[in-house]
């Protein structure tokens, strides 16, 4: 004897969340559906490249710029692990964590921010966002050291204080400090070898590697 | 030669077949859950509900209605294991529970379609083992309630952590995003 309210409560769940992703799955094939929040304006060849399969055990780092120079980006991958860094080099900045799944980058951050990408050949496209501050298409280039994502994380005269640069390929710098509640334009990196000045005082940075925690639990 | 038979021939429980078929389904479900939020591309994004925010506070305070809900059905479960259990307990533990599972359908899909199973943090990590757990349990717990004759325990047991698996995972989730971005919708 067997009672069927239970088996119909489970059939019933099991049937909403095939459907739901289904729903996904068909939505996200269409380039234009209303309900989702698609990467606007994307670089045509995010569509256009297929996924061209990364090696496995991708060691890296990107950086680029978004498509209007709003913001600055550096993406360091360790295998599947992803740490990134978004600022504008002023006010506006994110820090970015997640994973590379076959050749997709999604990471994300604090207040809503996040990025998502694709890995195509030595180069990386999608859009960021850096929460309310906005949302950009952004490309970036697989590049060496100095280009990267660097940190400085600890107290500087008794405040708490965290800096993070983004280091283009072309040696560009763009960073931003945050010291108790005060944001500010990071001081001038020394990429080689991570020191900088802050009135007056000399501190170091570290590059971040894509396996580095830097949004924290 | 061999020795006399045991006193007592071993009596197999009759609900133990269909007790193990339940959990093996259990683990089965969990296994699909993380199975497909592991292998599927992340996409990061994924249909959203109207109304709040973003998705992620959206999925936030569905979390939260279910784990009230979940509170409903420990304190109603209780209930109906008095001796003198009123009458309106076990209707409303049904349709909370019903409810309560509904309503964590668009979050599940959203978490294993958009994200994925993720292990960056101890908080991340945590939270997929949950979800994973939360769905199996549910599913053998579903498949139990349909057998008679199971033992008195079962139930409970599974039910017991049908409850600390949701709890874990708004722990771990909605209490996380609140405390970190702020209690708004």
């Amino acid at each position: 004897m067997a009672r069927r309210g239970p088996l119909i409560t489970a059939a019933v769940v099991t049937v909403l969340i095939v459907v739901l992703i289904g729903a996904n799955t068909l939505v996200a094939r269409r380039p234009a559906a209303p309900a989702v929040v698609a990467p606007v304006a994307a670089p045509a060849t995010v569509a256009a490249a297929p996924s061209t399969t990364p090696p496995s055990a991708l060691q890296a780092v990107f950086a680029g710029r978004s498509s209007g120079n709003e913001v600055a980006v550096a993406i360091a991958v360790d295998g599947s692990r992803v740490a990134a860094y978004v600022c504008d080099g002023k006010r506006i900045e994110a820090w970015l964590q997640g994973s590379l799944t076959g050749g997709t980058i999604t990471l994300t951050g604090r207040n809503g921010a996040g990025l998502t990408g694709t890995v195509s050949g030595t180069a990386l496209f999608g859009t960021v966002s850096a929460g309310a501050a906005g949302s950009w298409p952004f490309s970036a280039q697989q590049s060496s050291p100095p280009t990267g994502v660097y940190q400085y994380r600890k107290e500087i005269r008794g405040l708490a204080t965290r800096i993070g640069w983004a280091v283009l390929p072309d040696g560009t710098q763009l960073g931003v400090a945050d010291s108790g509640t005060a944001r500010a334009a990071a001081p001038r990196l020394d990429p080689a070898s991570g020191a900088f000045t802050l009135e007056g005082a000399s501190y170091t940075a570290a590059p971040v590697a894509g396996t580095d925690t830097v949004v924290g639990p | 030669m061999t020795s006399p038979a045991p006193p007592t021939t071993p009596t197999r429980d009759p609900y133990a077949v269909p007790l193990l078929a339940s959990l093996l389904a259990g683990c089965a479900a969990a296994a699909a859950v993380g199975t497909y939020a592991g292998l599927h591309d992340p996409t990061g994004i994924a249909i959203d509900v109207a109304g709040f925010s973003g998705a992620v506070y959206a999925k936030a305070w569905l979390a939260t209605v279910a784990a009230v809900l979940a509170v409903v059905q420990m304190g109603t479960a209780v209930r109906m294991y008095r001796p003198a259990a009123p009458a309106w307990a076990a209707p409303v533990h049904r349709w909370s529970g019903r409810i309560a599972v509904v309503i964590t359908v668009p979050v599940v899909v959203h978490c294993i379609y958009a994200l994925g199973f993720q292990t960056y943090s101890v908080r991340v990590l945590l939270h997929s083992v949950l979800g994973c757990l939360f769905y199996g349990v549910f599913v053998a717990k579903m498949l139990v309630l349909s057998r008679r004759g199971m033992p008195g325990w079962v139930v409970p047991v599974l039910g017991g952590c049908v409850f600390a698996a949701l709890i874990g995972l708004w722990l771990t989730s909605a209490l996380w995003l609140f405390d970190s971005r702020g209690l708004h919708f």
